[in-house]
């Protein structure tokens, strides 16, 4: 009789204590939870703290007396520093725009070909080999890129081409196309993998050979993931500041001739950094206003790449 | 007589085997052509590392002032005995020396401005020893620098002027020892990359602690605790658009929040939340990734024993999926290593050359080696030049061993489910 109330105390005291136990570990497990997701609103804090400083220094660039937003579209001078102020953005949208445009010129054709090679044509042994080349290139800092860019490929175009200013976009564009290389080649590979093989084996049992496959089958149907790349290496060409800042140079004008020094949206921002500026004078805020568009220009080009990926994609199952 | 009769009565027509050859062709063409992006890629690589090494072995013609005098390197066992030679050849008596070198106020204003550079080559003698110095009125000149492989193809061209106009013809590498000790100086001669390193293990230290518990963390919650809903989607949409927005973006951020809004100014503690900020989406994703390939049957294993939900993540998840998070940590840190344009903004780029260190560290102005390598391109100076390209290097050669070093992680530790 005694020996079970015992065992009943003994078993009510374990039990207790693990209840107590188990309480004291809902704690920790709760106080664990908040901290995670604490650490996870940081992304959105991050977010959130991009919008608002471009956002508020850039509504106070508009409020000043000197600044027109209509100006700002339309003129065709940026003249922040001087004491005749132009606030028109169009020759730093065209000084991007030019050496975008080069680089995607070669960056695209580059980084798709290497995808076919590396997807298609390659042994698994060269792919062991090709594939960490594309990972240092994509490794290399921009900085370097910009340094390799003026010093080493601009006097060998001046070589060739005639009439080109220390400073070009076209060096900093072709140096750009290799630093966008890697970026569409391995999305477009993702996307040539993800073709199935079945769609492979039916071609080569109609006869046809390898080209004709990759050509007519397997690009076709992983257009949308190329596409993507397409556009995920214009927004990367379009926000890379050292390779410009360095090569192309820092003069905003209205020009599409690659052998010009021009300047693109990132190179002002950099330059404008080391300016003597006030932080409250209206040439530090174009900066943030220069900012904002770039800000949106990449974001609407990002959104646009998932678009085309979610929504051109074949589904084969 | 048979084998006539087959080919003659071949299933194809001469016209439809042109076609095939014509097609196989082609197959061939697409697949040399295809090769050829990779080839051009590694040539790019290697064109880089050339042009770099090119520059930053020069050979000079120095008007010297100083001394005059080199000093073979077999015979100097360090630098002080250097120094102690190169003032003793100006003239110096030894009280003179011992005085210059021990008061400590002299002695580093002497360090300032005198510096032992090791040659490959000076005057047709291998291996030599020169100080070079900056102090005012017998201060080295440099009349011209020539990459390596420029120089050496008009070597007797360079000898030749050296012996007219009485110069000294040395093949010096700027990126030596004296380089890598030295602090940033305005002044080519004298310039070395201590300042920049040691900046960058100040900021690169502290983003690796931030950033990897903040993406750790981040990827555990996305992982293993959200359920699916508004908030987990808005996080995942949230993170792939923070990966594409532009580096410079984040400077801008850096600058208005970090160095104006908390106060912190050009700061240590600003730049290594800025890149922090940076990298994190990166990490998030390299981190998700490994955390997936945890198998189920682990998890489930787990909470069949009553382990608990953070008993789980922290004893078999992290455990499991350590190797995959390590290796995205190593190899953001390199791409944050590399960085130049946030910090741009938040840096500042001058000639910085106090070092960061001691209690007040996280405010310290700082400098780090993309920044340093960036400013030598702003000043005016050309011979500053060939010192970028000995910083480029330096930055190059802890790139290689980093990413050695994610590589060998990631062959060592992965695990095969």
């Amino acid at each position: 009789m005694n020996k079970t109330s015992n065992k009943i105390a003994s078993i009510n005291h374990n039990l207790k204590s693990a209840l107590s136990k188990k309480f004291f570990s809902n704690i920790v497990e709760n106080i664990i939870r908040i901290i995670l997701l604490s650490a996870a609103s940081i992304s959105i804090l991050t977010t959130i703290g991009v919008i608002w400083s471009l956002s508020s220094e850039t509504f106070m660039f508009f409020r000043d007396p000197t600044v027109n937003f209509m100006d700002f579209i339309t003129d065709h001078e940026w003249t922040p520093f001087f004491t005749e102020k132009h606030f028109g953005i169009a020759p730093l949208l065209t000084g991007t725009l030019l050496v975008t445009f080069i680089a995607l010129v070669l960056g695209i054709p580059l980084g798709l070909g290497s995808a076919i090679f590396l997807s298609e044509f390659a042994s698994s042994r060269v792919r062991q080999i090709a594939m960490p080349i594309l990972e240092i290139l994509a490794g290399i800092p921009t900085i370097v890129l910009g340094f390799f860019a003026l010093f080493s490929i601009t006097p060998i175009l001046k070589m060739f081409v005639p009439g080109l200013s220390t400073q070009n976009s076209l060096a900093a564009g072709i140096v750009m196309g290799f630093m966008i290389l890697p970026t569409v080649s391995s999305i477009s590979i993702d996307a040539m993998q993800a073709v199935p093989r079945r769609l492979r084996e039916a071609a080569y049992g109609l006869g046809a050979t390898k080209a004709e496959v990759v050509s007519k089958v397997i690009v076709p149907a992983a257009l949308s993931g190329i596409m993507a790349a397409f556009i995920l290496a214009m927004s990367r060409a379009i926000g890379e500041t050292m390779i410009v800042t360095l090569a192309a140079g820092a003069q905003p004008v209205i020009t599409f001739d690659p052998r010009d020094a021009i300047a693109t949206m990132t190179a002002f921002i950099a330059n404008a950094a080391q300016s003597d500026q006030e932080s409250a004078s209206v040439g530090a805020r174009a900066l943030f206003a220069v900012g904002a568009t770039l800000f949106l220009i990449t974001l609407i080009l990002n959104i646009f790449s998932h678009q085309v990926v979610s929504r051109f994609s074949e589904k084969y199952d | 007589m048979n084998n006539k009769n087959i080919k003659t009565n071949s299933l194809f027509t001469a016209e439809e085997k042109a076609q095939l050859r014509h097609r196989k062709i082609r197959g061939e063409l697409l697949r040399y052509f295809s090769l050829i992006p990779v080839v051009l890629g590694f040539l790019l690589i290697v064109f880089v590392f050339y042009a770099n090494i090119n520059s930053s072995f020069v050979w000079q013609l120095v008007d010297r002032g100083g001394s005059g005098q080199v000093f073979n390197s077999s015979e100097i066992k360090n630098d002080e005995q250097a120094y102690r030679l190169e003032l003793n050849a100006r003239g110096m008596s030894k009280e003179d020396i011992d005085d210059i070198l021990t008061d400590p106020k002299k002695r580093r204003k002497f360090l300032l401005r005198n510096r032992v550079d090791q040659l490959l080559e000076a005057n047709g003698k291998n291996k030599q020893t020169v100080v070079y110095t900056i102090e005012r009125g017998m201060a080295d000149k440099i009349e011209e620098q020539v990459p390596y492989f420029a120089g050496l193809a008009n070597k007797t061209a360079l000898q030749l002027r050296a012996k007219e106009e009485g110069l000294d013809l040395f093949l010096n590498p700027l990126l030596d020892r004296a380089f890598i000790i030295r602090n940033n100086s305005s002044r080519p001669l004298m310039a070395g990359f201590r300042t920049a390193i040691i900046g960058t293990l100040w900021v690169i230290g502290l983003l690796i602690f931030i950033a990897s518990f903040v993406a750790v963390a981040t990827a555990i919650y996305l992982e293993e605790y959200a359920q699916k809903g508004i908030f987990s989607s808005l996080l995942e949409i949230n993170l792939r658009n923070l990966a594409g927005v532009p580096s410079i973006v984040y400077g801008i951020l850096g600058l208005y929040v970090f160095v104006r809004a908390a106060g912190f100014g050009d700061s240590v503690i600003a730049a290594s939340l800025t890149l922090s900020l940076l990298i994190l989406p990166v990490v998030v994703i390299a981190a998700r990734e490994a955390i997936r390939a945890v198998p189920d049957s682990l998890r489930q294993a787990s909470y069949g024993l009553g382990a608990t939900k953070w008993q789980t993540v922290s004893r078999v998840i992290l455990p499991n999926s350590i190797a995959g998070i390590v290796t995205g940590i190593v190899l953001a840190v390199a791409r944050a290593l590399g960085e130049t344009a946030p910090l741009l903004l938040v840096g500042g780029a001058g000639f910085i050359t106090t070092i960061p260190g001691g209690w007040d560290v996280l405010k310290d102005s700082f400098s780090v080696m993309p920044l340093q390598i960036y400013s030598y391109f702003a000043t005016p100076d050309q011979a500053f030049k060939e010192v970028a390209a000995a910083g480029i290097m330096v930055l190059l050669i802890i790139l290689i061993f980093i990413y050695l070093f994610a590589f060998i992680i990631r062959a060592q530790f992965s695990r095969k489910w």
